[in-house]
């Protein structure tokens, strides 16, 4: 392997100034980000896309991703303090460390947490150096029958695994690749879909509908009247954040089982770090010889979800980086970033482009050194900006959306398609339809589009060709087999909910 | 039977069934051509009659198996308001320009909550219209009006 040139090349161009000054915004907006609750990672990479244009596609890439892995460390801090969850994939850290807050020790699980990151993310950041070059080495064999069968894996996986209805997640990626399609044909040049109106014939931009799904739509949500729990101002001492000898050696292989759960689900999409954070909880709950202190601020309820949520969040960029196909809805950011700084994104990235991927690595790991150090000394801060009311909040978040998505073209248009793509998705949101499936969908639509009709040209319209090579009939396979047996699983479910709820109306 | 049209999963399916229905009829006009030279309305009409057929299948299933799971209340207030704040962004910037544009979004956004306190919402409208005024026009140089006369 030449894992060390190529880590040597990724530092030196990490190293720069202007990389390093990237790297330090990008995990700073997301620690504040992710400790503000009902702020998520997606709505901030969103807001702060268009600003990056004019920078390095490098330098664009290292602050958006910086900007994802710090919100995993900061969103902790509210779900420790405030029992409400900073981003999704810190819920589940609420159980305990909520309780270790209300008996007064919530500066030790918010530094464990810390701790917990740093190890998930450095050691998963290591696998995505050696795993991310040998599916390259894979991929670079794909033509594009398979790219269109991995394309379809991916969407199908997205929805199988991250949400509760199938069919729900399968239709928004349907909705998605449609919005996706949008715009001029670059085939024939025919206009799509854009009623005549010429601005449209770029094709509806994935920030604006990120803007206006992931922003406006929580904005929205969030200002539903329900109450909010007061806030438990802690003691953030050095000899406050220690952990008891007894904790700390339970700890150990807490984060590490933590870590190796959530490497291996952060590379599926779909799974992601919200899924592996549930999951590395089950799993401390099953293998503790006190299962019964979950809950009640056992260390181990904190360490293993926030171990397991930032090495996730490390190996999801995987797919993105090798195949092109992202897992989730920050992949698909990050992937627009790519094609809008003009790099056809896919396996030759890596080949073309090697100080892009390595300094990308380079970097995360430089982020997760700098995040250890803005986040432990600087605990008593972001308690204090957990304090700000979100009444005086919101509106600005509405100001720097209406600034962010005027800047993706300079023009006013697309703010009339935020407030009526903000409208649409609230209404979505109420029938429990999920937003990052249809972001997947619009990003990957064209691609998806494109590679079908190169296919089917070269087979001369057989569509066998898509069963005949072995990669592309496997994956296809794989396809099948998801739906069959989530539908299968879905249904199951769905009747023995109906068999409880005629029980209930028989009593 | 009225119950099951307030039903998440029975006007999610109605939903997909309309989105599905529009592109694909849409499509139509485009030349489907044949799979060996795909005309632009292929893709679309494929994809738009798969999302017609999920959406029957989830209406189909709520019809099936009542959930019981009804959809929640529309807060209008919040989305009227936000909705009326980023039009009003819009409108103003083109006609009087950053500042005022500003000013007028974040009042607007703050009857979207009974929780906003006239002076606070001031308080933020000033910070917020100085504050982006100097970041994005005078430092990053964003191409907008700040004040135009």
């Amino acid at each position: 392997m030449d894992l060390f040139p190529n880590l040597s090349l990724g530092f030196a161009t990490a190293f720069s100034l202007s990389n390093l000054l990237y790297c330090f915004v990008g995990v700073f907006v997301g620690t504040l980000i992710g400790a503000l609750p009902g702020l998520g990672a997606v709505t901030a990479i969103s807001m702060l896309l268009p600003f990056t244009f004019g920078f390095e596609p490098l330098g664009a890439l290292i602050l958006l991703s910086g900007i994802f892995y710090g919100a995993m460390y900061g969103g902790s801090t509210a779900s420790i303090l405030l029992n409400l969850p900073g981003t999704p994939a810190n819920a589940i850290v609420a159980l305990d460390g909520y309780a270790l807050a209300q008996q007064g020790r919530a500066a030790m699980p918010l530094f464990m947490s810390a701790v917990a990151s740093f190890v998930g993310g450095c050691i998963a950041l290591v696998l995505v150096g050696v795993a991310a070059p040998a599916i390259v080495s894979i991929a670079l064999e794909f033509g594009p029958a398979e790219y269109f069968s991995m394309m379809l894996l991916g969407l199908v996986a997205a929805s199988a695994v991250a949400t509760t209805s199938f069919l729900r997640s399968i239709g928004m990626v349907l909705v998605g690749l449609l919005l996706g399609l949008v715009g001029m044909d670059i085939v024939s040049g025919m206009m799509r879909f854009t009623f005549g109106i010429p601005i449209m014939a770029e094709g509806i931009s994935f920030i604006v509908v990120a803007m206006a799904l992931f922003g406006l739509t929580e904005v929205m949500s969030n200002l539903e009247p329900h109450g909010r729990p007061s806030i438990t101002q802690p003691k953030t001492g050095w000899r406050d954040m220690m952990p008891t000898r007894d904790e700390a050696k339970r700890s150990v292989w807490t984060s590490l089982r933590g870590t190796a759960l959530g490497s291996a689900l952060g590379a599926l999409p779909g799974a992601g770090p919200t899924i592996s954070s549930f999951m590395a909880y089950t799993v401390e709950q099953r293998v503790s010889r006190h299962p019964e202190r979950f809950g009640k601020g056992a260390v181990e309820g904190v360490v293993g979800p926030e171990a397991a949520n930032n090495a996730a969040a490390q190996t999801g960029f995987i797919p993105t980086l090798s195949l092109g196909i992202p897992g989730d809805a920050v992949g698909a950011l990050l992937l627009g970033t790519l094609i809008i700084h003009g790099i056809q994104p896919g396996p030759m990235v890596m080949s073309r482009h090697p100080e892009l991927f390595w300094g990308l690595i380079a970097s995360m790991w430089i982020g997760n050194v700098m995040l250890l150090w803005i986040n432990i000394p600087f605990i008593g801060l972001w308690v204090k900006i957990l304090s700000i009311p979100y009444r005086l909040l919101y509106p600005a978040i509405v100001v720097f959306l209406c600034i962010g998505v005027w800047s993706v073209a300079n023009s006013t248009f697309q703010l009339y398609l935020l407030a009526g793509l903000g409208v649409a998705g609230y209404v979505l949101s109420k029938l429990d339809c999920p937003a990052s499936p249809l972001l997947l969908g619009l990003i990957l639509g064209p691609m998806m589009e494109e590679n079908l009709r190169r296919a089917l040209l070269m087979s001369r319209g057989d569509f066998g060709t898509f069963v005949e090579s072995p990669i592309s009939g496997g994956i296809l396979a794989a396809c099948l087999l998801l739906v069959v047996l989530t539908v299968m699983a879905e249904f199951r479910r769905g009747r023995r909910m109906q068999s409880s709820r005629l029980e209930r109306n028989g009593t | 039977m009225a119950t099951v049209l307030r039903e998440k999963d029975f006007l999610a399916g109605m939903a997909f069934v309309a989105i599905g229905g529009f592109f694909a009829i849409g499509a139509l006009d485009f030349g489907i051509g044949t799979a060996r030279r795909m005309g632009p309305g292929y893709f679309p009409l494929v994809l738009g009659s798969v999302l017609v057929l999920v959406g029957m299948a989830l209406s189909a299933k709520a019809l099936w198996q009542r959930s019981g799971d009804l959809v929640g209340r529309l807060y209008l207030r919040p989305v009227i308001s936000l909705f009326a704040a980023i039009v009003g962004f819009a409108v103003l910037l083109e006609t009087v320009g950053l500042v005022a544009a500003c000013l007028a979004a974040v009042l607007i956004a703050s009857l979207a909550s009974r929780e906003t306190t006239l002076l606070g919402s001031l308080a933020v409208a000033v910070v917020m219209a100085l504050g982006c005024g100097l970041l994005f026009v005078e430092f990053l140089g964003l191409p907008m009006a700040l004040w135009r006369f």
